[in-house]
């Protein structure tokens, strides 16, 4: 058995062009529509988080912001109680000189039944009465 | 073929390498374990350490007057708490918080100072004096104070109807006394929950859960309580204990027409916002909470019974001899008088022994319906579930002889000051009884009302009430209380000074009276009741008149009040007044 050495490739074969292969070029424009479409989506994405995560802290904001003028709103209406309480009015105006009157005066008004019901039994309160110097 | 010579280096490495497997393995397995074995468990135990339940305290109901003013408001106050690790001068941070909070310089000095990393400095902070303190913890770079927002129940008007509203715990928030305890399961609300996903700092994660259950805020309460007036009945009832040395006092004004009470006044009282001074004593609402008998002012009871029954007339003259005798029991008269008395007379007079005598009359029975008609012996308010029934034996209880005779003289019966005021409420309304009530309306939350529907009955004909109330004026007008007249009204009403009974030793006080006058203005159509009773008053008028006597001491209260009353109402005089010329 003789053995037969397998031929080097000449120059010429190296040289030679490579068979004709017919060329497939990849189609750009759908790859970067599709790449900048999820670029956008993931930014989109990103911006939508970050979005959503304001607009939460911003509720936060808002819930802490109505809890507090609701504690000043009442805060306000206690002190309008306070200011009211008849205590701190006759404190105040016995400091100014003013005395409660001996006498009361009643002031007659032609036309005006003078007969007041209590308050609770009729809106349409007319005081009759007047205190006298 | 040779073998590869061993070396110690082989074994080093085999033994790295086998250690490094081995780790690798337990690490796999570990993971195994925590990725798929107990994911479950670590997942939910993650998830509970971030997931916080949160309650959502309900805002307790407002109570307000009956034009719309804040009598009790919850406001968002706080807690003072101290870690006393951090604090490095208790002394001084002490005597800077001292003037804020309701504990004594040493207590607070020891509490800043104690081991341990937690005291209580101050509950239930008015927002004022919280902001006052986060000020002196700014101010002063303090270290280890924090202040824990809860909601805190303010009185805006300090005394001002304190026994009748009571007041709150200081833990809890729940009702300890009065309108707050009576009225708790309307005010109280239902708390809410809040879960939500907070991140190890305790800040909620955006995105987090987040799950609210809000609270529901407690229901208002609209009182028929007037400020005005209120104000004027613990001002002359405040002033008439201090200048008479009596126990306590009340005074009750009510609008006969519809139950409605106006003030609800006692003395001494408290200021609900300083639980510093707080008596305990102090607290009790004097008008419900009494029990006392009653003396003269229980007269009009019989008599209008025996006026309703048609027994006698106000012009009736019958025979009433200074003193009679009864069983074992011996009825007089304190002061002299004719031998032949009207019925008009007897009650302007306040003869013990003619009521007995027209009790003798009526009978036992009768008297007894009556008792029960006008409310003794039971509750007589909707609003106070604290309110005492007084006391009021069965008939067919009663002894045969003399307990008939007492009771009409207002012994042997046990009434509340406000259970007097409706007495006379019913007079005063025709003889119709109404059930004399605080509340006026419940408002929930939706913000539907709940109007209070008094109870009616019928005691009297309007006659007899119209009959009482003439002889009630007489009173007033020429008889024992002439001290409760006002300028330009016609008044009417009842004096009462009953021996005190003193209950530990079973005898009545030789010393000891209650001194009571019942009465209202103007007498033909009265607009108000007004009712006051002192505990054992003391001293003598500048004429020498026993302050101990109701006529004396209870009966200027009652003008003072009634006129201010009048007034604040815009009633006109029925009389011409003083300055009429």
């Amino acid at each position: 058995m003789t053995s037969r050495a397998i031929p080097f490739p000449t120059e010429r074969a190296r040289d030679a062009a490579p068979p004709a292969v017919r060329r497939h070029l990849p189609r750009v424009r759908p790859l970067v529509v599709f790449t900048l479409a999820a670029i956008i989506a993931l930014f989109g994405m990103i911006y939508g988080r970050i979005s959503l995560d304001r607009n939460a802290f911003e509720l936060q904001r808002l819930e802490s912001r109505i809890a507090q003028e609701e504690a000043r709103y009442w805060n306000l209406k206690v002190e309008s109680a306070e200011l009211m309480d008849p205590v701190r009015i006759t404190g105040a105006a016995e400091e100014m000189g003013m005395v409660f009157p001996e006498r009361r005066v009643p002031i007659e008004v032609d036309g005006i039944t003078i007969d007041t019901p209590a308050r609770s039994i009729d809106t349409g309160d007319l005081t009759a009465t007047a205190g006298s110097p | 073929m040779r073998r590869p010579e061993w070396r110690w280096s082989d074994l080093r490495v085999l033994t790295v390498g086998f250690f490094l497997v081995a780790a690798w393995i337990a690490l796999g397995v570990r993971v195994y374990q925590v990725q798929a074995v107990d994911a479950v468990e670590f997942a939910q135990r993650g998830f509970d350490q971030r997931i916080k339940h949160e309650r959502i305290a309900a805002k307790r109901g407002t109570i307000y007057d009956r034009e719309g003013v804040e009598l009790a408001v919850s406001v968002v106050g706080a807690d003072l708490v101290a870690d006393p690790s951090l604090i490095d001068d208790p002394v001084a941070i002490a005597s800077l918080l001292d003037p804020e909070l309701d504990m004594d310089l040493d207590t607070l000095t020891e509490r800043l100072g104690r081991d341990g990393r937690y005291a209580l400095l101050g509950s239930a902070l008015r927002p004022e004096a919280v902001d006052r303190i986060e000020q002196i913890i700014d101010d002063n770079d303090i270290v280890g104070l924090t202040l824990v927002p809860r909601p805190v129940r303010v009185y805006p008007s300090g005394r001002l109807a304190a026994n009748v509203l009571g007041l709150t715990r200081l833990d809890d928030g729940s009702g300890l006394e009065g309108l707050e305890a009576g009225l708790d399961d309307v005010l109280v609300g239902k708390d809410g929950t809040r879960i939500v996903e907070r991140d190890p700092g305790g800040r909620a994660i955006p995105q987090g859960q987040f799950l609210v259950e809000p609270a529901r805020p407690g229901s208002d309460v609209v009182t028929t309580i007037d400020r005005q007036i209120q104000f004027i009945a613990e001002s002359a009832i405040t002033e008439a204990v201090e200048r008479t040395g009596a126990n306590w006092g009340t005074v009750v004004v009510l609008i006969p027409q519809t139950g409605e009470i106006l003030a609800m006044a006692s003395a001494p009282g408290f200021d609900p916002n300083d639980r510093r001074t707080l008596d305990p004593d102090a607290i009790a609402n004097r008008a419900i909470a009494e029990v006392y008998e009653p003396g003269s002012t229980l007269k009009v009871i019989t008599i209008a019974g025996a006026l309703e029954e048609g027994l006698v007339s106000p012009g009736t003259a019958i025979d009433v001899p200074q003193r009679i005798e009864i069983g074992p029991k011996e009825y007089s008269d304190p002061s002299r008088h004719a031998p032949s008395m009207t019925v008009a007379d007897i009650v302007r007079k306040s003869s013990n022994v003619g009521t007995i005598e027209l009790q003798q009359l009526l009978g036992n029975e009768r008297q007894y319906a009556y008792l029960d008609a006008f409310g003794l012996g039971r509750a007589s308010s909707i609003d106070f579930p604290g309110e005492r029934p007084g006391t009021l034996e069965h008939v067919s209880d009663w002894c045969p002889s003399t307990c008939g005779p007492s009771a009409a003289i207002g012994y042997g019966v046990g009434v509340t000051p406000l259970q007097m005021a409706s007495v006379f409420a019913t007079i005063a309304n025709d003889g119709e009884w109404i059930e004399p009530h605080v509340v006026a309306e419940i408002v929930d939350a939706d913000g539907d009302t709940i109007v209070t529907e008094p109870r009616r009955r019928r005691v009297l004909s309007a006659e007899t009430a119209r009959q009482m109330r003439q002889m009630l004026e007489g009173v007033v007008a020429g008889g024992t209380g002439y001290r409760a007249a006002i300028d330009g009204f016609s008044v009417g009403g009842k004096t009462g000074t009953a021996e005190k009974y003193l209950p530990e030793e079973g005898i009545y006080s030789t010393e000891d009276r209650m001194a009571s006058f019942v009465g209202m203005a103007p007498i033909d159509r009265p607009r108000i009741v007004v009712a006051v009773v002192l505990d054992s008053p003391s001293g003598t008028l500048d004429d020498g008149t026993e302050l101990k006597f109701g006529g004396a001491s209870a009966a200027p209260v009652f003008a003072v009040v009634a006129e201010a009353t009048l007034n604040e109402l815009g009633v006109s005089p029925d009389l011409p007044t003083d300055t009429d010329g």
